[in-house]
């Protein structure tokens, strides 16, 4: 992939987060809790888990953060060594951390939200 | 043949040389010059001090040839024109890239001066170092007009006509002397020997946006790729000591929108 294509991911990403993490903090602050422990507590922390909308915001949140955080790490190692062979590892390598915590986090999410 | 890739600090062992009794001026400055030959085993870098004799508008240029015209005659250097117009002469004055000769001793506001090989050069002597990796990218990208019908490399045969307005997309980046200073102040070009640095990014972008250059798809192969204008992070300093007042800076900016807006523009 493109150099200019994974910068314009990464752009849309950016937006992404600072909506998605903006209404995230929102939910866990103000919205539909009467205070900071009661937003904390295991069952309000559950239901969020079960509804849709949250749901939704979560996995939005977690792809755009995985996403701006790996390829900000790539282009921090791309720049301690060169070489096409460094160039592929780190590339391969952050495209590996992010499939796992991908899946990590949206298995989470998933069974969570299916009540397993 | 250049050895040195990676600097070597040169020693603290600093060696006085008198000033020759043809030196007759009332005032003299202390010129502190890198020495090393990496192509002579056992010369270590090192820092010589020189007693030059000071006048009126002498310039770092003007002292280290009186240094190689009156005391040590294997001092080199390298430089052309001596109006800052060749861009041979770029150096480390006093820790930042600059032209010799277009720098007089009076602005620098003090009598001691360091002079050093350029950063992010190997050395192949004393203050002169190797272009090579910095021509190497400028002709990378291609900077060139390249016209379709005539193919590439070829001389352009008709007149190509253009407005003013269209001249002023590029016209700063055509007073590019290519000196190198902006690749040696770029802490990416630093870290990243593949990156194509400020000054060849410049030059992509002064063709790209020219009206008359069809050389885009050939171009935009070596400007986005992984060591490309998106590897710039917009530290500045390239554009701070520009001599010639261009903003190497900026186009790289500009030519990481134009990749971006002709990809989702489709053009």
């Amino acid at each position: 992939m493109r150099e200019s294509t994974l910068q314009l991911i990464n752009y849309i990403m950016i937006l992404a987060l600072l909506v998605t993490l903006a209404l995230h903090l929102a939910m866990q602050a103000f919205l539909g809790v009467t205070g900071y422990a009661q937003a904390l507590s295991y069952d309000t922390a559950l239901a969020r888990y079960r509804e849709p909308l949250s749901v939704s915001l979560l996995t939005i949140l977690l792809i755009a953060a995985t996403y701006h955080g790996l390829f900000g790490l790539r282009n921090i190692l791309l720049e301690f060594r060169t070489g096409p062979r460094w160039d592929t590892f780190v590339t391969s390598a952050t495209l590996g951390l992010a499939v796992v915590m991908l899946g990590w986090g949206l298995w989470t999410i998933v069974a969570a939200f299916g009540g397993f | 043949m250049v050895v040195e890739v990676d600097r070597v600090e040169p020693t603290e062992k600093v060696i006085h040389v008198s000033v020759p009794k043809e030196a007759t001026a009332e005032k003299t400055i202390l010129l502190r010059v890198y020495r090393h030959n990496p192509n002579v085993q056992g010369d270590e870098p090192r820092m010589v001090t020189y007693r030059v004799p000071f006048t009126k508008g002498l310039t770092v240029l003007d002292a280290l040839l009186w240094v190689k015209e009156n005391v040590d005659n294997g001092l080199a250097f390298r430089y052309s024109c001596r109006m800052g117009i060749c861009g041979s002469c770029g150096m480390l004055i006093n820790g930042k890239p600059m032209l010799g000769c277009e720098t007089q001793i009076a602005e620098l506001g003090t009598d001691e001066i360091e002079v050093a090989p350029l950063t992010n050069y190997p050395v192949i002597r004393d203050v002169a170092t190797d272009f090579t990796d910095f021509f190497s990218h400028h002709n990378r990208v291609k900077p060139y007009l390249i016209r379709k019908e005539n193919g590439e490399g070829k001389p352009i045969e008709k007149e190509l006509l253009q407005t003013e307005e269209q001249k002023l997309d590029y016209y700063q980046f055509t007073m590019c002397i290519m000196c190198g200073l902006c690749d040696a102040a770029c802490p990416i070009v630093a870290m990243d020997r593949e990156f194509l640095g400020p000054q060849a990014l410049a030059q992509a972008y002064r063709f790209a946006v020219d009206s008359r250059d069809q050389g885009w798809p050939a171009r935009k192969e070596v400007v986005d790729s992984p060591h490309g204008c998106f590897r710039c992070e917009l530290a500045g300093s390239c554009s701070a000591v520009c001599p010639k007042g261009v903003d190497p800076g900026m186009g790289a900016q500009l030519m990481k929108r134009e990749v971006l807006f002709r990809k989702t523009s489709g053009t």
